[in-house]
């Protein structure tokens, strides 16, 4: 016999989860959505005043613009060089990651594997000028190969293997673009190997798989869906490299827009010609951007670097011969010529150069206080504002799927569209080059102050404004999936604003947002972009003094600035990676600092009044 | 048959050793059932060869079966998830199981079109594994074990694979899916001389099958 | 309803906010505002100019010894960034002296930036510079230092080299050879004009078959230099004066230059002051202070070139052969055909 129904049961919409929303707890929404909105109108209102900026700087005939690029002749060399290299740069990185990822799948236990994976990790956070330091001490005229081959031509003289070729041009930028990105899309390919389920490797064995065919069923698929993706990413990173072009490019054979439009603005101060080449370089790529993320597998976070690494079962293995060990060991091989020599190269080099005289000259430490202290700045900007907008993204969302039942279409756009606005807001900032704004920002700023107030605060805001995006990628995934999934506990349980931020979203976020604290940090502590405009003696970071220093009279100075260079980074890098751990240590939920002296009553479990 | 003979067992990082002792008739089904970690799945990777007994025997018609890799063991083993790759259609799922590089001769590829017809899936060779339920998806993985046991020599190379192992592969299932599957395996052992260990949580299954039981109590 | 928990909440969101904007706080305090009773000249230069190493430091001790005032030099990087900047700053430059530029770029300089004259007269009577150049007219900028332009090799490792430019370009050997921009770097250009001035209409023609021999082009000097002590390249396009640094310096005598025959570019750094300057008074006598023998006699061993002033004793081993025959443009010639002459490099560079 069922019991009458409570009266609380007659209304049937009064269970509806989204009717039961109080209307207290609004406000901390009202002021996530006022401060977001005020940061994307922050946004958008400063590239407006950049683009605004740099048009009356020249001669402000916008018509002419596109012309003048056109009628250059060496645009269309330009665009190939920078196309061709992108191209070469992302397909080689792709034919070095799958079967890095395939070796570091199938060996995982093997020895030196763990920190060949962090290496991956750390590659891409390496200061350009670090790295192209690194790669010359390697592939150089004096470097260890040639070395090497010296020495084997010099005992065994019939034989003479040549000597390596010239490493500048465009092989020299390749294989730093593939330094640079292989590691990344092998943080990606990597766990979606080892999220390959159990049953499939058992499967596997039971029908006799070889390596080969083990391939062609089951590993190349699992990374099939973000091949392209990858590389369309990387494609995008490399065409808009500068420091790397810069340093290893040899001239102006090797080149890309961005060194064009720096090579503008900062030799030939040919301001139109630094627009229309900033407009080309957006336009192409806003296309490339716009093309992948219509892919589903890049409409998530980017990239997804936050799946757990899960050792994989013993049944991965196809075969245990020793044709295949060997392999492996070559292919290993070859990943630590290709990723770890250059940083031993640094860190020998380094210790063996003057590192006493860097250590004491009073420019070191002061470019160094500079740069740590605008990392530090940016990394606490750049994270407390993705986690805001990423809040507020959320809150987008619920609104408008609350509404869209109630509401006609027409109010749903208009969330739609506020969404929309957003993410471009700060998308936008990923394909504007960093000179431009430097150039434009300054331009405004200069009738303010001179420029050595000004120019740390612009390197400040140029680092925050290019780290802005990815961070926000980064966060918005797990985000979105883990506020979906609170919403009903938090409503539930009446956690709201400030307290579920606390203690749901921080715990559960902390990885992340270790990982980009640490990211933004490192990033900006080897950042050689908006700093190449405006560094002087006065005012110099680390990575600029780096620069100056590398290949110059002193040399021996620049390998032991580079190494105290690397060992920031990875500081700052652990850093964000211990605030992460220590974000997820477990906090209670009971206040006890509000009833120091009463325990909690033990019937009820609520803390007595 | 296939004989388990005092095999000891204990995974690396526990301490506790399970200890089988069993023996399965030709042309049967055994159920396995037992508590959660009693070690069903364990008995069966043993049989499989994914796992490596530290003393006793397997063997199966008197030939021992240790020391030789899944692949040529004469078993197919089924699971209750993953059984299929998702990313490749029916017809390719099953050709793997027969040969790893998916080519088959004409007499294979008319063995499995029986088979699927005698199962009820006859017409989704191209389907993608995506589109097909539950029950559909269990029915591919027994097409792909029912052929590998009824292939021989003329068919294609490689021996037949007579002993199926299943893995809790209807847990699942709605009821009445798990009903008409289960019934498939009883047909399917009846008619065509194979052996069979079920493993299962459900004490109802053997009597479904009309087939003995063994029980594994923790670590027996 | 307004409780103590809403406001709490809106405390924390408002320092939360305020602490990101703010963020950048410990960057301000960290660019440098320098309180100082003195007035002070700042000089924009380029790197080695103002580094520890170079003039810079002896001349501003020397200087404010003198002028009860601080001179700062601020180094950038490149000499033609030197102009790149001070346009890109603006009215408000903090600039009072550009310094470190050479004399093909007066004509573009005096159109691109608003220039004082330097009130000093009678410059030329106490100038010893290269008779070519004829005499010193310029109301606007001060020589202070010249030198020849030369690829620097070392003589230990190569022992048979081109004696001439048509030589060198046209060479079998494989010569692994380091230059400069000529957009970024003075040296470059004057490698440009240098090309131009043996092979006029050829100069493109022999810029492509001069290419495979250049292993990189790097932005300014130091790169270029560094890459050559490092022994990434054999020679490297820098004065005839390079070795002098090794010989007199470091005691090192194996550094020599390739003596062409045709002659050597000429190079006459030279200064000037700003319109916009605060300190007009200083800056003139800073522009004078740099012709006096004090300041002179500074130049041969912290910037090694040859001083502009006559009568300035030069140390041992400086020079141990003979000054080469020396090429210059024509001032005008090069402002107006610049632009074109650049675009023609660039063009023959990219070929391949």
């Amino acid at each position: 016999m069922m019991p009458p129904a409570p009266k609380l049961m007659s209304d049937p919409n009064k269970n509806r989860w989204d009717q039961a929303l109080p209307r207290r707890g609004k406000t901390s929404q009202r002021l996530v959505g006022f401060a977001g909105g005020l940061m994307v109108f922050g946004l958008w209102g400063l590239l407006v005043l950049a683009l605004f900026a740099i048009l009356t700087m020249s001669s402000g005939n916008i018509i002419d613009v596109p012309a003048k690029i056109w009628q250059s002749p060496r645009i269309g060399a330009i665009l190939w060089s920078a196309i061709s290299q992108a191209l070469w740069s992302s397909a080689l990185s792709l034919c070095v990651a799958v079967p890095a990822s395939v070796v570091l799948a199938r060996r995982y236990h093997w020895f030196g594997m763990g920190a060949l994976r962090m290496l991956t990790g750390l590659a891409f956070v390496i200061p350009t000028t670090v790295a192209a330091s690194g790669l010359l001490a390697i592939w150089g005229r004096q470097g260890v190969f040639n070395q090497f081959i010296d020495a084997v031509n010099g005992y065994m003289p019939f034989i003479q293997i040549p000597e390596l070729p010239s490493f500048f041009g465009l092989k020299a930028v390749i294989l730093a673009h593939i330094f640079f990105n292989a590691p990344l899309m092998i943080r990606v390919f990597l766990p979606r190997l080892l999220s390959v389920p159990d049953n499939h490797w058992k499967l596997a064995r039971m029908m006799g798989m070889t390596p080969w065919q083990q391939f062609r069923w089951i590993e190349w698929p699992a990374l099939k869906p973000m091949a392209l993706p990858m590389m369309g990413l990387v494609f995008l990173f490399c065409f808009s490299s500068f420091a790397l072009v810069l340093m290893l490019g040899g001239g102006p054979r090797v080149t890309t827009l961005e060194v064009e439009i720096y090579a503008a603005i900062r030799i030939a101060f040919d301001l139109d010609l630094a627009v229309g080449l900033t407009l080309l370089q957006v336009m192409i790529a806003f296309a490339v951007l716009g093309i992948l993320m219509l892919h589903p597998m890049m409409r998530q976070s980017m990239p997804q670097a936050v799946m757990p690494m899960r050792p994989p079962i013993g049944f991965m293995l196809a075969s245990s011969s020793s044709v295949l060990k060997m392999l492996d060991v070559l292919l290993v091989l070859g990943l630590i010529i290709l990723l770890v020599f250059p940083l031993l190269a640094l860190i020998l080099k380094g210790l063996g150069g003057d590192m006493v005289a860097v250590i004491t000259s009073a420019k070191l430490w002061r470019a160094m206080v500079n740069s740590i202290s605008i990392a530090l700045a940016s990394a606490i900007c750049v994270t407390g504002a993705a986690m805001l907008l990423a809040e507020w993204r959320v809150l987008l969302v619920f609104k408008a799927t609350k509404l869209c039942q109630n509401m006609p279409y027409r109010t749903r756009t208009v969330y739609d569209v506020m969404i929309i606005i957003m993410e471009s807001g700060v998308m936008v900032y990923l394909i504007l080059p960093a000179i431009v704004m430097g150039t434009a920002w300054f331009i405004l700023l200069r009738g303010v102050s001179n420029v050595f107030v000004i120019a740390p605060f612009l390197v400040f805001m140029a680092n925050v404004l290019m780290a802005l995006p990815v961070a926000y990628r980064l966060l918005i995934g797990k985000w979105m999936t883990m506020r979906l999934q609170d919403e009903r506990l938090r409503l539930a349980f009446g956690i709201r604003g400030i307290n579920g931020f606390r203690y749901l979203t921080v715990p559960v976020m902390s990885r992340e947002i270790g990982l980009i604290f640490g990211m933004v940090a490192a990033m900006s502590m080897g950042d050689l972009g908006v700093i190449a405009l405006f560094a002087s003696a006065d005012f110099e970071t680390l990575p600029w003094l780096l620069f100056q220093q590398a290949g110059r009279y002193r040399v021996n100075e620049a390998a032991a600035t580079a190494l105290i260079l690397m060992l920031t980074v990875v500081m700052l890098f652990g850093l964000g990676h211990g605030l992460g751990r220590w974000l997820s240590l477990p906090r209670s939920l009971y206040q006890a600092s509000k009833f120091p002296n009463h325990p909690p009553d033990y019937k009820t479990g609520l803390p007595h009044a | 048959m296939l004989e388990v003979l005092d095999v000891k067992f204990s995974y690396p990082e526990q301490q506790h050793q399970f200890h089988f002792h069993l023996t399965v008739p030709n042309q049967s089904v055994l159920v396995v059932a037992g508590a959660s970690g009693s070690g069903k799945s364990t008995l069966l990777g043993l049989i499989a060869g994914f796992l490596t007994p530290t003393s006793g025997d397997i063997r199966w018609c008197g030939l021992s079966l240790l020391g030789l890799p899944p692949s040529d063991r004469p078993i197919s083993i089924l699971f209750q998830n993953d059984n299929l790759f998702p990313h490749l259609d029916v017809w390719t799922n099953i050709a793997l199981g027969l040969d790893a590089g998916a080519k088959l001769s004409a007499l294979t590829a008319l063995l499995i079109r029986e088979c699927m017809t005698d199962l009820g899936i006859g017409e989704m060779e191209r389907r993608a594994i995506g589109t097909l339920s539950g029950g559909q998806q269990q029915r591919v993985a027994l097409v792909r074990a029912l052929v590998r046991a009824r292939i021989d020599n003329q068919h294609q190379a490689g021996m037949a694979r007579p002993l199926l192992l299943f893995d809790e592969p209807f847990s699942a299932l709605d009821p009445e899916t798990k009903v008409n599957c289960l019934e498939v395996v009883r047909h399917m052992v009846k008619q065509y001389g194979l052996t069979a260990i079920l493993v299962t949580h459900d004490p109802n299954d053997a009597a479904m099958l009309g087939a003995d039981v063994f029980s594994l109590k923790l670590g027996a | 309803m307004l409780s103590f928990k809403h406001i709490q909440h809106a405390v924390m969101m408002t320092i939360i906010m305020t602490g990101m904007i703010l963020g950048f706080l410990p960057v301000l305090a960290v660019s440098q505002a320098s309180a100082n009773d003195k007035p002070e000249v700042i000089v924009y230069t380029y790197d080695s100019f103002a580094a520890d190493w170079g003039p810079g430091p002896k001349i501003k001790s020397a200087f404010e010894a003198q002028c009860e005032c601080t001179l700062t030099f601020i180094g950038l990087d490149t000499s033609l960034a030197v102009l790149t900047r001070i346009r890109l700053e603006g009215e408000n430059t903090t600039a009072d002296i550009i310094l470190g530029l050479d004399t093909s770029q007066i004509s573009i300089a005096k159109n691109s930036l608003n220039l004082a004259p330097h009130g000093i007269a009678q410059i030329d009577p106490m100038l010893d510079l290269p008779e070519s150049i004829g005499p010193w007219q310029d109301e606007v900028f001060i020589p202070f230092d010249w030198g020849y332009f030369a690829f620097v090799y070392d003589a230990s490792k190569h022992h048979q080299v081109p004696s001439s430019m048509t030589e060198l370009i046209q060479s079998d050997h494989p010569w692994r050879i380091a230059i400069q921009d000529p957009r970024s770097s003075t040296p470059g250009f004057g490698l440009m004009l240098w090309m131009k001035a043996l092979y006029d209409d050829q100069a493109s023609e022999n810029w492509q078959n001069f290419m495979p021999k250049i292993t990189t082009i790097t932005k300014g000097w130091s790169e270029a230099y560094g890459l050559f002590l490092d022994d990434e390249v054999d020679m490297v396009l820098s004065y005839t004066t390079s070795p002098s640094y090794h010989r007199v310096a470091e005691d090192q005598s194996q550094y020599e230059y390739l003596a062409f025959t045709e002659g050597h570019y000429t190079q006459i750094e030279v200064a000037a002051m700003l319109a916009s300057t605060d300190q007009p008074k200083l800056s003139q006598q800073f522009l004078a202070f740099l012709l006096t023998p004090e300041a002179q006699s500074l130049i041969p061993t912290t910037n090694w070139m040859y001083p502009a002033v006559k009568g300035i004793p030069l140390p041992e081993g400086f020079e141990v052969t003979e000054k080469p025959a020396g090429l210059l443009l024509d001032n005008t010639m090069v402002a107006n055909k610049q632009k074109q002459w650049l675009d023609e490099w660039i063009m023959a560079v990219s070929q391949n």
